[in-house]
């Protein structure tokens, strides 16, 4: 498989496993609240970690067809992200202690993401 | 890679951290070399050559 | 000579696991809100930094028994720049929590208890240098290795995001970085063993 068709592949397959996971989110959100507790609503609750598990199917075949120049800039880029996430949620405990309200642990993975794309743009940015 | 490290190493009676020393690298690193489980980038293998005073493609066989 | 590395190398790991633990107790305890202030509920916060010590020894040990002596000397200068960075992170840490929350609400108040970030970029700064001055094989080695913590802890956060939904109670953002240095420390440890 040539560069091209791994790209614009890698990105459909991306795109597409989001918004399956944005529907199995937002319907799980909506028909939890009616269900009763038991067994059946916990599965709803859980059932967006399938869409989820995808896509981190897609981001490994890429990760495993892409050459090692490749390769190694994304592991830079986890490493980075990891770091720069680490010190954003550790300042934020100590900010919890001075009294700011806690936060849900459903905003560090948005936030994860975010860092890692800006630092794909800025290496691609500084790279020109 | 294959290669003939090992080989070279004994000849001149020098260990891993022997080698790894005049590398200034870490003796994993040798190990992993000899191994076959890592390729040394090109200032690393360029390194290597001019240690033993040899070509790269006549230390490592492609 | 072999066998000497190999004892070290458990030692370490069994040192680690009780630094571990301690981290554990710790976070537990400090996400615990109703510990009553004083110089006790202080020093257990610190405690992990304190069991940091013993495992700090283990490893100097260790890093003595290697036979080259360019890996000798980065890993001192290493333990040397995190040892000193992690003290100053400890006074610091200690002051701010015995100076902080008697003091009444405001912009004082809070720049006090959250100055502990500053030394803590010293620390992540020391491990920065380190991996610059890393070879490319045991550079590669530890980003490995960061990666495949970071990708526990992104499961477990995204584990936990779904238990919130499912009405578990919010966690304190401590957890988090407790979680990735676990992770880490335990990814480096199987794979020293393993790879052995």
């Amino acid at each position: 498989m040539n560069k091209d068709k791994i790209t614009t592949l890698y990105r459909l397959e991306l795109l597409g496993s989001l918004l399956f996971y944005f529907l199995i989110q937002f319907s799980s959100m909506a028909i939890e609240r009616a269900m009763p507790e038991g067994i059946g609503r916990t599965l709803v609750v859980f059932s967006p970690m399938a869409p989820f598990l995808l896509m981190i199917g897609v981001v490994a075949r890429y990760f495993g067809r892409v050459d090692e120049y490749l390769r190694l800039k994304i592991l830079e880029n986890w490493g980075m992200t990891a770091a720069i996430t680490g010190v954003l949620t550790f300042t934020y405990s100590f900010f919890e202690s001075a009294g700011f309200p806690r936060l849900s642990m459903c905003t560090i993975m948005p936030m994860m993401g975010a860092v890692s794309a800006l630092l794909f743009v800025a290496g691609r940015i500084s790279s020109r | 890679m294959k290669n003939i490290l090992r080989e070279l190493r004994a000849e001149r009676g020098w260990s891993q951290a022997d080698l790894a020393d005049r590398l200034e690298v870490s003796r994993q690193t040798i190990n992993a070399i000899e191994t076959g489980r890592y390729d040394p980038s090109l200032p690393l293998a360029f390194k290597i050559s001019r240690q033993f005073k040899l070509r790269i493609e006549d230390i490592f066989i492609d | 000579m072999n066998e000497r590395k190999i004892w070290d190398r458990y030692l370490v790991v069994m040192l680690g696991v009780l630094c571990l633990f301690t981290l554990a107790l710790a976070t537990f305890l400090k996400m615990d809100r109703h510990m009553p202030e004083g110089i006790v509920r202080t020093m257990i916060l610190v405690s992990p930094l304190v069991a940091l010590l013993p495992f700090m020894w283990a490893v100097v040990r260790e890093v003595r028994r290697d036979e080259v002596l360019h890996t000798r000397k980065i890993w001192f200068r290493y333990i040397a720049e995190l040892s000193a960075a992690f003290l100053i992170y400890a006074v610091v840490l200690t002051i701010s929590l015995e100076v902080g929350p008697p003091m009444s609400k405001g912009i004082m108040k809070t720049l006090v208890l959250v100055s502990p970030t500053l030394p803590f970029l010293l620390i992540v700064w020391a491990v920065a240098r380190q991996f610059r001055r890393m070879d490319e094989y045991v550079r590669l080695m530890a980003l490995e290795s960061i990666a495949i913590a970071f990708g526990v802890t992104a499961g477990w956060v995204v584990t936990y995001g779904f238990m919130e939904n499912a009405g578990y109670p919010r966690l304190s953002m401590f957890n988090v970085w407790m979680v990735m240095m676990s992770a880490w420390a335990v990814v480096v440890m199987v794979r020293g063993i393993a790879g052995r």
